[in-house]
This record gives structure tokens, C-alpha cells and sequence, in this order.
């Protein structure tokens, strides 16, 4: 596959193996060249790019070799708003001490011109990540719920998010919505921006859904840690277990609510009950309750859901927007014009006409 | 012979999904390749639909226009206090008036929500509005889908 090209005055990606090498010889202590092997990008996605690599050294007694993941910012990619390299760098860095199972991160590089976009360099967890969007995932997740375990191990993933202790992790730099409904006022205010930014004109369902939530605006009784799109294809999985939880790209202070709210909607999964593509309805709410002392408030997952209705067509919106203003040429942008029409739909469904 | 601006959109993006992207070797540009095949898609639908589309629409806000008015002169019949319903209503509905145009209704929401969304008057306007928009909204899907 041909990557975009990627912008500033950084390297070009062909020469992207020899940068890294340079850029790892004295991070890693090597007594000579850094040697860089099976370098591939794994995800088209919209946001990040994703590289991973091999590296083999030699600190001058024995030789190394480790498997590292390169996540790039290239400055035109959807959400590039809301999502901070620098802020996940930090936030991996503080779930290093909790028992959350996430990638480490080594090194972030801010300087567009030494690793061709701002970067972090971080551990290559072993894993797979089937899209749930299509047919073999499903069906991937669909045997994975057959033999029972990643049902649990998906679940206590949540569980262990939500069970940090932020302050002891030094999390309070997200931000701490105050008592009430600032939790949710701050997460309306967030897409808003998003969509005020994207330059579409907006339509009127989207101001009944705005004017709606604002109005309805729960109050959050209990702040964790919300990772805020916490689903199959956002998680590594290894021997039926989630090896690493990934795209910490939206994380706040917050409702868990948000997240299992996340885990209930319809939106994320496809022809099947299972949540999420995999896990039992029951299971989740006895083991997630049970693991985190938390009670599910379905009528506050309702009202997130709505959230959820809003921040997808701010997603697209956004995304419509980067093609429409000539940031981005990938067409997939350009469809996400009629992704926003869906978006709209369903909002105006779950608002009840 | 000739075609319709849709038909030929139509033509292409089947040309384009049939004939171009299946040839294209690399994975990323016949990605996009299938893309542009489903954009044409989708704007040959518009083209076909549009003035019936547009007709509709203009029919919807008309009617929505004499319904909001009524309720709002209703609310300033009931009410003790006759500058009950701000005039920030008013003006957005005459506003949608003249623009012949959906999308003016935010504009109503906005001053509906603003005012108080619990009045039985902005109650009744509200559920007009979003008869209008379900019926907007389902014609935008015929397209989107």
C-alpha cells in the first residue's frame, strides 16, 4: 500500500527505516548501528499513523532485538483536534503504575523534522485486532464468545480502567469536571468546537439533539477514568485475552457511564446481541458491577448514547470538512459527507421522531 | 441518444466499480478507486432526486411556517402575560419563511430552547419541527443509503 505522503520537513518514509535507526542508537544505549527490520504501516486509519518495526543492536556485551510501534501525527488526520500526541505520551506514561493494560511508551518526539511528524515510540504488544466492521472479525469475535474467555478478559479491561486511581496516577492534567453536569457539558462544549471547526453548515436535528443534551445534562456522581471508545478493534488480543487497550486518543476524566455506554450501543456491534461484537449482556453487567463497585445506570447510558449520536456526526462532519478545505485527499473523507446524513438520522430516531 | 446528468453519473460510477477499480493493483488507490465509484453513486442519486426533493421541501416549510404561527399566537392568547413568547421565536419563523429552507429551522430550535423547551408552546413547536425533519431527514436517506 502506498502511504500518504506525510508533511513537513521530516524524512520521507522511504528513508524512515535509516531515521529511526539513528534516532534509537543512543536512546537505546547501542554500541553501534541500529539495525530496523520488517518496518511496515499497519492501519489506513483516519488519525494516527501506526508503523511497526524490529530493531536489533548491540549494547556491547550482547546483542538485542525489540519490536516497537511508531504512532505519527500527520497533522491533517481526523480528530488531529482532540488528539494530543504529546497528552497520550503523558497518559501512557501514568498507566505504567496502574493496572491497566496498555502499551508502554518510550520517547516522544515533538520535532516534525527529526522522526517526520510529531511521534511517540512505544512497545509492540503481541496481538491481533480484527476489524468488527467486517465479516471474518465478527466472526472472529463471535468463536471468541463461543469459547467464553475474551468475553471476561473484555470486560475486566474496562473494569481496570475504570478502577484507577487518577489522581494517584497523576491523571488530574485531563482535566476534573466539576460536581453536576459538567462532566457532560464539557463533552457537548468538546464536539461543538469540533463541529464549529469543520466549517459545515450544520442542520436543524443537530441543533434539537445540542438543545436536547444541554437541557437534559445528567449529573455525574462518580469520576474515573474514561478511556472514551473502549470496543473491539480498539484492543489487542492475544490467546483470547486483551493483551493491550489501544487509540488512547479520547480519554477524559469523567462518567464511566460514558464508557459502558459505549459498550451498550447498538452502534458497535453488528447482527448479533453480543456487546461489542463478544461479550453477553449479562455477563458484562455482573462482572463489571462485581469488578468495579460501580452500578450501571442504563437511563445515563441512554442519555450518552445521544452524546454518542452527536459526537459521531461531529466525526464526520470533521471529516467531510478535511477533504472539503483540500487538508486531506483520502475519499474515504469525502463519503463521510453521507456518513453525516446517517449520523443525523439515528439521532433524530433516538430523540423520538 | 443522450443521458440525463444522473443516468451518466450513474453509468460512471458502475464504470468505475466494474471496470476501473478491479484493475487497479495497488491496494490503497483501488481503495479509492471504489470510493469515487460510491461518491457517483451517490451524487447521481442526488441529481435525480433533486427537484422533486426540493419541491417537497418547500411544500414542508410552508406548512411548518403555519403551523408554528398558529402555536405561537395561540401561546400569546393564553398567556397573562401577552410578551410571554419572545419575539426571537417569531422572527426565526418568518425567517424560515423567506428562505423557503429547512435548515433555517436550527434557528427556531435555538430561540425555542433558549426561551424555555418545557413551555407547552414550545412543546407543540417542537414536536412540529421534528414532523418536518423526520420527513426532511428520510428524503436526505434516500440518497445516503
Amino acid at each position: 500500500m502506498n502511504a500518504p505522503a506525510v508533511r513537513g520537513s521530516g524524512p520521507d518514509d522511504r528513508d524512515l527505516a535509516g531515521v529511526l535507526g539513528e534516532y534509537l542508537r543512543d536512546r537505546l544505549g547501542a554500541s553501534g548501528p541500529v539495525g530496523i527490520g520488517s518496518l511496515e504501516r499497519i492501519a489506513v486509519g483516519w488519525s494516527h499513523e501506526t508503523w511497526l518495526f524490529d530493531a536489533a543492536w548491540s549494547d556491547g556485551i550482547d546483542e538485542q532485538r525489540q519490536g516497537f510501534c511508531l504512532r505519527r501525527d500527520p497533522g491533517n488526520a481526523l480528530l488531529r483536534q482532540e488528539s494530543d500526541l504529546a497528552q497520550q505520551f503523558r497518559v501512557l506514561r501514568c498507566l505504567e503504575s496502574t493496572a491497566v493494560a496498555a502499551p508502554r511508551a518510550f520517547w516522544y518526539e515533538p520535532d516534525p523534522a527529526v522522526l517526520g511528524a510529531p511521534a511517540i515510540v512505544m512497545e509492540r504488544v503481541v496481538g491481533e485486532c480484527p476489524s468488527p466492521w467486517r465479516r471474518a472479525g465478527r466472526e472472529y469475535y463471535a468463536a471468541a464468545a463461543e469459547r467464553g474467555v475474551l468475553p471476561a478478559s473484555f470486560t475486566d479491561a474496562l473494569a481496570a480502567v475504570h478502577n484507577v486511581d487518577w489522581k494517584a496516577a497523576g491523571l488530574e492534567f485531563l482535566g476534573v469536571p466539576r460536581a453536576g453536569s459538567d462532566f457532560a457539558q464539557r463533552e457537548i462544549a468538546k464536539w461543538q468546537t469540533l463541529i464549529d471547526d469543520s466549517g459545515h453548515p450544520g442542520h436543524p436535528i443537530l441543533a434539537d439533539l445540542i438543545g436536547w443534551l444541554k437541557h437534559n445534562a445528567p449529573p455525574t456522581d462518580q469520576l474515573t477514568l474514561v478511556h472514551g471508545a473502549f470496543r473491539t478493534g480498539n484492543v489487542l488480543i492475544h490467546d483470547d485475552q486483551v493483551s493491550a487497550i489501544l487509540d488512547w486518543e479520547l480519554q477524559v476524566i469523567g462518567d464511566p457511564m460514558y464508557d459502558v455506554a459505549y459498550m451498550l450501543t447498538e452502534l458497535n456491534r453488528e447482527g448479533t446481541e453480543l456487546l461489542s461484537n463478544v461479550v453477553p449482556r449479562e455477563l458484562f453487567f455482573d462482572r463489571y458491577q462485581q469488578a468495579t463497585g460501580i452500578e450501571i445506570d442504563e437511563e445515563r447510558c441512554a442519555y450518552f448514547q445521544l452524546l454518542y449520536a452527536m459526537r459521531s456526526a461531529a466525526f464526520w462532519m470533521s471529516a467531510a470538512g478535511l477533504y472539503a478545505d483540500g487538508s486531506n485527499s483520502d475519499l474515504r473523507l469525502a463519503r463521510t459527507h453521507w456518513s453525516i446524513t446517517v449520523a443525523l438520522e439515528r439521532a433524530a430516531t433516538e430523540l423520538g421522531y | 441518444m443522450s443521458l440525463d446528468d444522473h443516468e451518466l453519473l450513474s453509468r460512471l460510477a458502475d464504470t468505475v466499480r466494474t471496470q476501473i477499480a478491479p484493475a487497479v493493483d495497488d491496494e490503497y488507490a483501488r481503495t479509492q478507486a471504489f470510493m469515487v465509484s460510491v461518491i457517483l453513486h451517490r451524487l447521481a442519486k442526488q441529481a435525480q432526486l433533486s427537484d422533486e426533493h426540493r419541491t417537497a421541501e418547500t411544500a414542508d416549510v410552508a406548512a411548518l411556517a403555519d403551523q408554528l404561527d398558529a402555536v405561537m399566537a395561540r401561546a400569546r392568547t393564553a398567556a397573562e402575560d401577552a410578551g410571554d413568547v419572545p419575539e426571537s421565536v417569531g422572527n426565526a419563523v418568518a425567517h424560515m419563511r423567506s428562505q423557503a429552507s429547512i435548515a433555517a429551522a436550527s434557528e427556531i430550535i435555538e430561540a425555542l430552547y433558549g426561551w424555555d423547551a418545557s413551555h407547552p408552546a414550545a412543546e407543540s413547536a417542537l414536536a412540529a419541527i421534528r414532523f418536518a425533519l423526520r420527513s426532511d431527514i428520510d428524503r436526505r436517506m434516500e440518497i445516503a443509503r
